[in-house]
């Protein structure tokens, strides 16, 4: 298109239509920058390191089991540790796990101590400057338990009709029993029963003292995975989606550990390192 | 109306949405904190939260609970940009709003120095933001002496920067209690000339056992035993001190190898050795944590008992403590991380059991 005509074509526009057209020059632009900073991005050395070295560098706060803790042998356990160790399998690389306290996790990214953080992380979306996050590989949260025979299915979306006319067992204090404050505040019929703990509420469910009960999912999912006369109902309310931390600038390193994770859910690992620590699948 | 003129103005109604939606703030008559247990106090962090009525509705929440008195954090930086420019609407806004709600602000003031006066990295960037040099110690205390000016007697009182004993407060430098009670002569003195009644605190020590000669943090008790020793009772009218129970129960007995709440009173004793045995101790920060992913929580029920029965311990046995001040009142978004397991209410401002708990022991006999 020749100028004259691209100018004459301006011209016939009224001026919405202009701020509009720069508006999209403006977002296209942006999103060629975007595409090109990507694609143009420095070498990831820390990728290069791995390649070179053939060793990933792993760090993880054994303090919370079943996802990483140290064993009675003082060997580390989990399913973050097996994650840990398939993706070392699927790089073809050796896996060194250190065991760093929680707050200095993103700091031994940082520092280059570690190459990944897989340690029942969430992502922090404050901390883009230090660290870049996977894919989640499974999803915390808050989960409603039930007797398998029962009829309801808990809807993330109105979750306090679901609730209507139960008998709700949650721990004291816990985010459940805070979730169900707000529901009994909206319908009626709704009774709340406060457990000290949150194995003593699901209990209380397989006694027939409640009729559901609002855990963590962690310890929702181990439950469930051992009694077979209870199951989950509906989604994760509050979901808090566990991810492999990289640093910041290792973009090649973070493409590697999401396309794994695909491959590793595709063809059902995930699903067995959940199955195994869990008890359950979280899909 | 084509289409782009559609995009237009839809963009330009977006635009305007954020001003069309926000409704004024709506400051409301004079409340009064109404309490059967005064003591009850808690630590918000209103530094960080950018909408009034957010301000706002925090402090009538802890109004509500009970507690006449918070701590709330002015970093220095924030309020003097350029050396000797000052800039208070954020603070005014904060202080005034407590006032509305009868609440009284304990200021922690320090913190994060103006990027003025750090020193330059070698690549001509400010160091870290907790670096203060010397030669710019009397630059804090001028700061400090314009806070006091500025809200004259609408302080319930200071504390002169935070947790000076661990590297991370002290510019990654080596504690060094001297240099910190240099600091603070200073700034008192400034302080105690703008306001002669104002309550002038040290900053509260990080509970921690690091021996002498540690490059991470130094021991709390040794640290204040040092600042003693440096002269820094001549100044200073009480002290602020954390008290962190982490999994212990608020009774657990004191003892200079252990961290847990009733470390206070081995601090009493250090004040006591020195001639301050009477001096008021504000507890600034306490409490305990029931996040599932951090090794020194509790459980959740747990962590409501020990908190109650903290208070109540305070109250009955240690004299001259005019506040312990519950860590934290919530956060103006979540950290993502057992942080937030210290919160009384969520960023969304979701009262959480703990919270029901500690109104409930301060107010519930005041109402038929």
């Amino acid at each position: 298109m020749k100028s004259e005509h691209l100018v004459g074509l301006l011209r016939r526009l009224n001026w919405p239509a202009r701020l509009g057209l720069a508006a999209l020059v403006v977002t296209a632009a942006a999103g060629a920058l975007w595409v090109g900073g990507t694609i143009l991005a420095p070498d990831d050395r820390i990728w290069a390191r791995i390649q070179s070295e053939r060793v990933l560098r792993v760090a993880t706060d054994a303090s919370y089991p079943p996802f990483s803790a140290v064993g009675p042998d003082g060997a580390l356990y989990g399913l973050d540790v097996d994650l840990a160790n398939a993706l070392g399998d699927r790089l073809d690389v050796t896996v060194r796990i250190e065991n760093i306290t929680y707050d200095a996790l993103l700091q031994a990214l940082a520092s280059e101590r570690a190459d990944l953080v897989i340690s029942a992380f969430v992502a922090d979306l404050n901390q883009l400057d230090d660290a870049a996050y996977s894919e989640p590989y499974f999803v915390s949260g808050l989960r409603a338990v039930v007797p398998h025979d029962d009829p309801g299915e808990l809807d993330s979306l109105a979750p306090w009709t679901w609730a209507q006319a139960r008998v709700l067992g949650v721990e004291y204090g816990s985010m459940g029993d805070v979730l169900s404050r707000q529901w009994a505040r909206r319908v009626a019929g709704l009774t709340v029963e406060r457990y000290e703990t949150a194995a003593d509420a699901l209990d209380a469910l397989l006694a027939g003292e409640v009729t559901a009960v609002l855990v963590d999912a962690v310890t929702a999912h181990a439950y469930v995975g051992a009694h077979d006369a209870v199951r989950l109902s509906g989604p994760t309310l509050d979901p808090e989606p566990y991810v492999i931390a990289t640093g910041a600038r290792s973009p090649q390193l973070l493409r590697e550990v999401n396309r794994i994770l695909a491959e590793l859910e595709a063809d059902g690992t995930l699903s067995a390192l959940r199955q195994k620590h869990l008890g359950i699948n979280n899909d | 109306m084509n289409v782009l003129a559609r995009v237009a103005v839809l963009a330009t109604a977006m635009l305007a949405m954020p001003r069309a939606v926000l409704p004024p703030l709506e400051v409301g008559p004079q409340q009064v904190v109404e309490t059967q247990h005064p003591i009850t106090c808690t630590h918000t962090r209103l530094t960080d939260e950018v909408e009034p009525w957010k301000i706002l509705r925090t402090l009538e929440l802890v109004r509500e609970m009970g507690a006449p008195t918070v701590v709330e954090y002015f970093p220095w930086a924030y309020y003097e940009p350029e050396a000797g420019i000052y800039d208070f609407a954020a603070a005014e806004l904060r202080i005034d709003l407590a006032a509305n709600q009868g609440v009284g602000v304990v200021a922690r003031l320090g913190g994060i120095v103006p990027s003025w006066a750090r020193p330059q990295n070698a690549d001509g960037t400010p160091g870290p933001d907790t670096f203060l040099p010397e030669e710019h110690f009397p630059d804090f205390a001028d700061f400090v002496a314009a806070f006091v000016e500025r809200f004259d007697g609408r302080l319930a009182a200071i504390i002169l920067w935070n947790e000076p004993n661990i590297a991370l407060e002290w510019g990654f430098r080596r504690p060094d209690p001297e240099a910190y009670t240099r600091l603070i002569r200073l700034a008192a003195d400034r302080a105690h000339a703008a306001d002669p009644d104002l309550i002038v605190l040290a900053g509260a020590l990080a509970p921690t056992l690091e021996p002498e000669g540690s490059d991470l943090a130094l021991n709390d008790l040794v640290f204040l035993e040092r600042m003693y020793a440096a002269g820094a009772a001549d100044v200073l009218d009480g002290l602020a001190v954390h008290a962190y129970g982490l999994s212990f129960p608020p009774d657990d007995p004191p003892a200079p190898d252990a961290l847990n709440f009733r470390r206070v009173e081995l601090v009493r004793e250090v004040m006591a050795r020195y001639g301050e045995g009477e001096a008021p101790i504000y507890v600034t920060e306490m409490g305990w944590n029931d996040s599932p992913r951090w090794t020194r929580a509790v459980r959740p029920g747990v962590r409501i008992d020990y908190t109650i029965a903290a208070l109540a311990y305070a109250e009955a046995n240690w004299a001259n403590v005019p506040a312990v001040c519950i860590w934290a009142f919530r956060y103006p978004a979540p950290q993502r991380s057992y942080g937030d397991y210290f919160t009384l209410v969520t960023p969304e401002f979701v009262r959480k059991p703990i919270y029901d708990a500690v109104r409930d022991w301060a107010v519930e006999d005041l109402w038929p």
